[in-house]
């Protein structure tokens, strides 16, 4: 009985796991044949199918004229009221505004009756570019005085909007200058503007007046010199080979330093003196690749002026003779005290070449940081110019939150960028004012501190960016970002020039003082 | 009989277990797939992709520009000078 019993609750078991087994299988299948059954019965026969799908096609085209038949009506009665409305306008203008599209005639006709006097007085061109502006921007730029109006609208579109992100207030300053000034103003980024609209009227006058606008393709435009592309594969190589030799020779002066302590320890004085003279000839490759390396990266440099960067290499050259010297020193020295020498010698030269090796790595860097600050300028002006033709097809994609974020990135990082460049200037004067090596230590850490900023600006910059260019693509598809298009930029050749003078004098001044301290 | 029993139980169990897993697996798999085809930083538009290729690259030039490799020379150097 026991066992009748025991073999029944198995048997319920068993049979109890083939539902559960089968289970999500089935429930797909089920979910499968619904759908088939489902399109069955939708379909019916073939004819009738046919006949209803053309039913069908029928009723949308139907439906489709109907509402494109109500949207033309609406926009002729939209147009005739907006003509209504512009009836308050002096006749002979009248007609200047009636012949806009559609669009722009809704905007501008929605002005305040004393606003739409103001531009109707405008020529054609200027009433057509105004009534392009978003509907805030063109009451912004309407309110203002009819003078004001009158300089801001000979300006493009796109750059009326730049300018209409200004306060008020500012937009006024703005405005009371002149043509030309007005043009070189509304080149710059919205951050850049704002910075700039902060001024004084007197200080924005001088610093318009220095203000340098080019015009650019892409960010490579905005170079400080131009390398061409197989002296650039010639020197990238260079710098592996050196990067490998440097590598070769860290090694073996570790292996140099452990040998010399083991002849020391062994008190053999023969292989003391062969091992020490050994370290000092690996040191001296050491920090002659490691000179190479930057003198590669220096050359490599698109951002570094011809003139600086001619300087920097003469120096590094003239680092490496004198280094290759004491080299040849040491590999003829026969006794301890003249391989003590040519060690001493070294130490010496490696004490003042630190401040020079970190100052021109510095220089380096920062020279790349300029490159992307150039990368981010070209691209506001890239989005300015999508974001213009998307409004061209009637699209409107609202970025401009983050289009003046990414500006204001942007701007903090070119500003922390040209605050790195004084202090690595400020680093070759105190080193030419006899400055402690702590100051110019500081000086170095300062500005490796403000590189970082920078880049850490341009960071958060590119994933604004990035979400820039996701919210364009969504609403346009083909936007292209990336293709060159003419633009105008602003171009900074001043940071260079200071500290190209400082590195000159301080490449001689810094040996001045360092051979003075040894 | 008794004594059977509860090793077919634990089988059966197990083998049920196995089952579920196994239905689970290829789903697993398939989101593994389309996780690795997405581009870890890439937009897919050049001058985007160009930013963040150059900040690497910054700090790529920073390091191996940086002289701090050389921090044991002056220690070696006096070693040589006391011989």
């Amino acid at each position: 009985m026991k066992r009748t019993i025991a073999l029944f609750i198995i048997a319920v078991f068993v049979f109890s796991l083939v539902p559960l087994a089968f289970a999500e299988e089935g429930s797909s299948v089920k979910t499968r044949t619904e759908i088939n059954a489902r399109e069955e019965s939708s379909g019916g026969t073939g004819d009738s199918r046919a006949r209803a799908e053309v039913r069908i096609k029928q009723e949308m085209k139907d439906d489709k004229a109907e509402a494109r038949t109500e949207i033309r009506a609406k926009a002729e009665d939209r147009r005739k009221a907006n003509i209504d409305r512009i009836k308050i306008v002096r006749e002979e203008h009248r007609a200047k505004i009636e012949s806009q599209e559609s669009g722009r005639l809704d905007r501008i006709s929605n002005l305040s009756s004393e606003r739409l006097q103001k531009i109707a007085e405008l020529d054609k061109r200027q009433i057509e570019r105004l009534s392009g502006l978003n509907i805030k921007n063109l009451e912004k730029i309407a309110e203002l005085k009819k003078e004001r109006l009158e300089r801001i609208s000979k300006l493009s579109e796109e750059k009326m909007e730049r300018l209409s992100g200004l306060e008020k207030e500012k937009l006024e300053k703005v405005a009371d200058l002149s043509d030309a000034e007005l043009e070189k103003i509304a080149v710059l980024g919205r951050a850049r503007l704002k910075e700039f609209a902060d001024k004084d009227k007197e200080r924005l006058k001088i610093e318009l007046k220095a203000l340098k606008v080019v015009k650019v393709k892409n960010a490579e435009g905005m170079d400080r010199r131009e390398i061409p592309e197989a002296m650039l594969v010639r020197i990238r190589e260079r710098f592996e080979k050196s990067k490998e030799e440097f590598k070769e020779a860290k090694d073996e002066l570790k292996e140099a330093r452990d040998r010399l302590k083991e002849a020391r320890d062994k008190k053999d004085e023969k292989a003391t003196l062969e091992q020490a003279k050994d370290y000092v000839l690996h040191t001296a490759d050491a920090l002659i690749k490691h000179l190479e390396k930057i003198k590669a990266k220096v050359q490599e440099s698109e951002n570094i002026a011809p003139e600086t960067e001619a300087k920097i290499v003469a120096e590094i050259d003239a680092q490496i003779a004198e280094i290759n010297a004491i080299k040849a020193e040491a590999q003829a020295a026969a006794t301890k005290e003249q391989i003590r020498e040519a060690a001493k010698k070294l130490q010496g030269k490696w004490k003042r070449l630190k401040h020079l090796v970190r100052l021109h790595a510095e220089r380096v860097v920062s020279a790349r940081v300029e490159g992307l600050v150039n990368r981010g300028i070209v691209l506001e002006k890239r989005l300015d110019n999508v974001l213009a033709k998307a409004k061209e097809k009637g699209i409107e994609v609202d970025v401009s939150a983050e289009v003046t974020a990414f500006s204001g990135k942007i701007s903090l990082a070119k500003d922390k960028y040209a605050q790195a460049q004084a202090k690595l200037s400020a680093m070759l004067d105190l080193k030419a004012g006899n400055a402690t090596e702590e100051q110019i230590k500081t000086a170095a850490d300062e500005a490796k501190a403000l590189l970082k900023e920078a880049r850490e600006a341009i960071k958060e910059a590119h994933d604004i960016l990035k979400t820039i260019v996701k919210k364009i693509k969504e609403a346009v598809p083909d936007a292209d970002i990336s293709a060159d298009v003419e633009v105008e930029v602003e171009h900074d050749s001043e940071i260079e020039a200071e500290s190209a003078g400082a590195s000159s004098n301080a490449a001689t001044n810094a040996e001045t003082t360092a051979a003075a301290s040894t | 009989m008794k004594k059977i029993l509860l090793p077919i139980f634990i089988l059966l169990v197990i083998s049920l277990a196995a089952c579920q897993q196994a239905v689970k697996e290829p789903v697993m798999e398939k989101k593994t797939d389309v996780m690795e085809k997405i581009p870890a930083t890439g937009t897919g538009e050049a001058a985007v992709d160009a930013v963040g290729n150059d900040l690497t690259s910054v700090n790529n030039v920073e390091n191996d520009l940086s002289a701090d490799e050389l921090s044991d020379l002056d220690a070696g150097l006096a070693d040589v000078q006391n011989i």
